[in-house]
C-alpha cells in the first residue's frame, strides 16, 4: 500500500493540499529530502497508534516551554529559569568550556570528560555569512566569570579559520586576567589515524604541540 | 569548458549539507566561484581556507557556476591560525581580494604578492605590517589607486614629501601642502591611510569595508 502510495506521489499524481503541505515542512528539514519527507508522512498518516498525534503535541509542547538558557544558552524548560548545567552546584568547579553551539555540547557531554560549564556563542564570525561579533553571545561573558569565579577558560571552538577568529576575539574581549588560565584543545594525530594520511596543516600542529613523555 | 591553474583557497560558503561554494584566488585567471563538492564533509585531504593547490574548474558552458576539482598542496593558513596577529592579516587580505577583485580577471601581480605575503608571515623575517602595507599598497595599485610617493604632485619636487593626496594618492610636498593641511594625509604610509582609500573604493561600489579588515590587529 505505502510503496503504491510513494509511487503515485512521485509520478506527480494530485495530491490532498494538506499532506503536500506536511512533506514541503519536514523536506526542508537537515538531511531530509523531498522523498525522505514523503516517506515520513506516509509512516505518520498510516500509523494506526496514534503516533502523528502524540508527535504533534509533543512538538507543540517542546516548541512553547523549551528557550535558551539566559545564563549559558543551553535550550531549557523555560519554567526553571536556567539550564540543568548552571543548576549543578558540582559543575561550578571554575571551569567554563566556550562552544560554538548546542550540538557541541551533546558530543561533549555524551564524551562524559568535561565536567565544568558551558558557554554557547551562537555561532562564529564569519565575514563570509556575515556574522558579526555583536551576534554572538560574548557581552555577557566577563559578567559570568566575575560572578561564577571562573578559573579556566577552555576553548572548544572548530579548528578552522572562523573558529580561531572568534576565540582571538573573545580572548582579545576578557583581556589579560592573570588569575584566569585559557586552554583550547589539542589538534593533531586522531586516534588511529596514519601520518600518512595527515595534511601538512595538522603535522605541523601536532609537532609545535608534542608533550615530554 | 575546463581551466586550470594554482591558487590560494580563500573564502568557503556551505552549500546544502555537504557541498560548499569556493573562491579559490587563481594565478592565471584571478579570483574564480565555483562548487566543490562534498567540502563539508570529507575526512580526507579537507578542503580548508588558507590552502594552496591545484584547482581544475569544469563547467559545460561559461556561465554555469561549476565545479571546482581541489588538489591542495600546503595548508598555509594552519601556520598563521595559532597567532592572533597573523591570522587577523590573513583574513583581512582574503576579504579584500573576495570583494574587490572582478572574477576571471588576471592579477598574476597581485597573486604573487599574496604568496609572498603568507609566506613571509609564516617565516617572520620581516615585520607583519610592513609585509601587509606592501601587500595593500599593491592592491590599491591593482585597482586604479596606484600611490606615487617619488614627486610632489603640485611642483614636482622630490624633498620635503610630507603629506598624501586623498584625491590623486600623490605625495604633496611641505610647501604645496599648506592651503590644504587639513585634507591631505601625513606620510610615512600606514595601514589607516590605506584604508581610507578602500573606504573610497568600497563607496564607489556602493559596499562597505569587511569585517576581517577593521578587526586587522597590527
Amino acid at each position: 500500500m505505502e510503496n503504491i502510495l510513494l509511487i503515485a506521489i512521485m509520478h506527480g499524481v494530485k495530491m490532498n493540499s494538506k499532506i503536500e503541505k506536511l512533506i514541503k515542512q519536514f523536506a526542508k528539514l537537515p538531511r531530509v529530502g523531498g522523498r525522505s519527507a514523503q516517506r515520513i508522512v506516509l509512516s505518520l498518516l498510516q500509523d494506526k497508534t496514534g503516533r502523528a498525534s502524540n508527535l504533534a503535541n509533543t512538538l507543540n509542547d517542546v516548541a512553547q516551554s523549551v528557550c535558551p538558557c539566559p545564563i549559558c544558552g543551553v535550550l531549557m524548560d523555560n519554567e526553571n529559569g536556567s539550564c540543568e548545567f548552571c543548576r549543578d552546584r558540582s559543575r561550578a568547579n571554575g571551569q567554563l568550556c566556550i562552544v560554538r553551539d548546542l550540538g557541541d555540547v551533546w558530543t561533549l557531554e555524551k564524551s562524559g570528560i568535561f565536567h565544568g560549564r558551558y558557554h554557547i556563542l551562537g555561532g562564529q564570525i564569519s565575514g563570509v555569512s556575515g556574522v558579526t561579533p555583536d551576534d554572538l553571545n560574548i557581552n555577557s561573558l566577563p559578567k559570568r566569570i566575575k560572578e561564577e569565579n571562573i578559573t579556566e577558560i577552555i576553548f572548544a571552538l572548530p579548528n578552522t579559520v572562523e573558529g580561531k577568529t572568534t576565540q582571538h576575539y573573545v580572548m582579545s574581549v576578557l583581556g589579560n586576567n592573570d588569575n584566569i588560565i585559557f586552554s583550547e584543545l589539542a589538534s593533531g594525530v586522531p586516534l588511529g589515524g596514519d601520518l600518512d594520511y595527515l595534511d601538512d596543516g595538522t603535522l605541523s600542529l601536532a609537532f609545535g604541540g608534542r608533550k615530554k613523555i | 569548458m575546463k581551466l586550470e591553474s594554482t591558487g590560494i583557497l580563500i573564502e568557503l560558503r556551505p552549500l546544502g549539507e555537504h557541498d560548499s561554494v569556493a573562491r579559490i584566488f587563481t594565478r592565471d585567471h584571478g579570483v574564480m566561484c565555483g562548487m566543490l563538492k562534498g567540502a563539508q564533509v570529507s575526512k580526507k585531504n579537507k578542503s580548508l581556507v588558507g590552502q594552496v593547490g591545484n584547482v581544475s574548474w569544469n563547467a559545460r558552458v561559461d556561465s554555469q557556476l561549476g565545479v571546482f576539482h581541489w588538489e591542495p598542496e600546503k595548508n598555509l593558513g594552519a601556520f598563521l591560525m595559532m597567532n592572533p596577529k597573523l591570522l587577523s592579516v590573513m583574513n583581512s587580505v582574503f576579504s579584500l581580494i573576495a570583494t574587490l577583485l572582478p572574477e576571471r580577471e588576471n592579477y598574476e601581480t597581485l597573486y604573487l604578492q599574496t604568496e609572498n605575503l603568507l609566506n613571509g608571515l609564516i617565516n617572520q623575517k620581516e615585520d607583519a605590517t610592513d609585509i601587509y602595507l606592501y601587500w595593500e599598497i599593491g592592491l590599491l595599485q591593482e585597482l586604479g589607486y596606484a600611490l606615487d610617493l617619488t614627486r610632489c604632485s603640485g611642483c614636482g619636487t622630490k624633498d620635503n614629501l610630507n603629506y598624501l593626496s586623498p584625491r590623486t594618492g600623490r605625495a604633496v610636498c611641505d610647501n604645496c601642502a599648506k592651503p590644504y593641511l587639513d585634507k591631505l594625509f601625513n606620510l610615512p604610509i600606514t595601514v589607516d591611510v590605506t584604508k581610507k582609500f578602500l573606504e573610497k573604493i568600497y563607496e564607489h561600489q556602493g559596499g562597505v569595508v569587511p569585517l576581517s579588515r577593521n578587526l586587522l590587529k597590527l
